[in-house]
């Protein structure tokens, strides 16, 4: 069975606020920090930009975003003519939540639409490209189905992050900072107020740890600490958390200063996935042990 | 001569093939040494004969492939296409399929640049 009739397998993608399931060969080709492009192996699939929620967006405002975002395509495809398109119904009922317009342009033909949240107003731009050797009735059907699986918020106060073979759930407050994507390594900073939760994950671990312990590897980060408070491992697990001294005056000078005093690591091999993950915190005040235990619980990766 | 253009399939389809010239050496550690005769272009290979330094022309250059490297030195088998072999060295190691897909055509590139592998376009 070819990419493009393999829909049977599919999976959660979710980044910066926005989630949704799409074939299992549809992977990240691109990725920003409001931005994804998903191909196959042999062509790109589909795009999305999304916009941050707004607080006090009207329809008015909606509109506006759609004109703008209408100005700015043809800006970027220059000499294409950018028309109004009625998108299938099985696409507007997949969205009942949101208000959803379309359009389409020509050489080459495409469409795209435009989708705002009723609840949350964050405004997408989904662009669909359709294979040419594929059955109009197919890709509409795969794209309906991904687009009732579409979520632009969250509905308590966690946020899912699932992208390449990493899952993960952190409180929303917690905002991406930085990350990295490379082959062998991916790393994701999420910064809120006094606290920064970094995400690490490293493969193959049978190549990078082959006659090493764990504690060895985890002993050349850059971000080993060269005194430690406080250490806890196995041959699997390592942790380790690191504190202002008791000291008085050294407490008080870690409280005045605006750098994270307090850190925390945990590294693990996850054997069945050949894969390292860690979680490291760092905090102006001690984290509370439950929610990095929570976090720690809900990292995982996906061997594929 | 501008090379044809080629489609991302087209590309994946390719084989990598060996410079026969390349000699290949297994460490005890896993690794691979690789010794190639040094790419020299047309204009500097006259100038060198010119010269009577014939000798500089046969002249071999050494990479040290990681455990990884020589991994994917080892598909390198005539046969095999691009796709394929990022195939199996993704299944070798459980790699993500798109993290294999990125190291391994880096790798072929670098190779490429180097003259230890060029590729065969598939027809058909």
């Amino acid at each position: 069975m070819d990419e493009i009739s393999d829909i049977t397998l599919w999976d959660e993608i979710a980044w910066n606020g926005i989630s949704f399931r799409k074939p299992s060969c549809w992977e990240i080709a691109t990725i920003g920090r409001n931005y994804l492009m998903l191909g196959t192996r042999a062509d790109p699939r589909m795009e999305i930009n999304w916009g941050n929620p707004s607080k006090t967006a009207s329809h008015l405002h909606s509109l506006k975003q759609l004109q703008a975002t209408k100005r700015s395509f043809g800006r970027r495809k220059q000499g294409l003519s950018v028309d109004a398109w009625d998108p299938p119904q099985s696409w507007l009922h997949a969205l009942p939540n949101h208000k959803v317009s379309g359009f389409s342009w020509k050489y080459p033909a495409g469409n795209a639409l435009v989708v705002s949240c009723s609840s949350c107003n964050r405004a997408s731009l989904f662009q669909f490209y359709q294979s040419s050797s594929e059955a109009p009735g197919h890709f509409q059907t795969i794209i309906s189905k991904l687009l009732s699986t579409f979520r632009d918020h969250s509905e308590n106060n966690c946020q899912q992050w699932a992208v390449f073979d990493i899952h993960a759930t952190l409180p929303a407050a917690l905002q991406i900072k930085s990350y990295q994507f490379s082959p062998g390594f991916m790393a994701m900073d999420f910064i809120t107020k006094g606290l920064q939760i970094s995400l690490y994950r490293w493969s193959p671990a049978s190549v990078l740890l082959a006659g090493k312990k764990l504690s060895e590897f985890a002993g050349s980060l850059p971000f080993y600490p060269g005194s430690i408070s406080e250490t806890r491992q196995d041959a699997d697990r390592m942790e380790w958390e690191k504190s202002p001294s008791s000291s008085l005056l050294k407490r008080l000078a870690a409280f005045l200063s605006a750098g994270f005093s307090h850190h925390r690591f945990l590294i693990r091999h996850v054997h069945e996935a050949n894969r390292i993950l860690a979680v490291r915190s760092e905090s102006r005040q001690p984290m509370d042990s439950n929610l990095f235990d929570q976090i720690v619980a809900d990292y995982e990766t996906a061997a594929s | 001569m501008k090379p044809p253009h080629l489609s991302r399939t087209d590309a994946l389809g390719c084989i990598p093939v060996r410079n026969p010239l390349v000699l290949e050496n297994r460490l005890d550690s896993g690794e691979m040494l690789l010794s190639y005769p040094e790419t020299i272009r047309p204009w500097f290979a006259g100038i060198l004969r010119k010269m009577k330094k014939e000798s500089e022309l046969r002249r071999l250059r050494k990479l040290q492939l990681d455990i990884l490297g020589a991994g994917v030195w080892d598909l390198v088998d005539g046969e095999s296409t691009v796709m394929e072999i990022i195939d199996s060295f993704a299944g070798l190691h459980q790699l993500y399929h798109k993290e294999a897909e990125v190291s391994v055509i880096q790798f072929l590139r670098e190779l490429g640049r180097r003259g230890i592998v060029g590729m065969k376009q598939v027809s058909g």
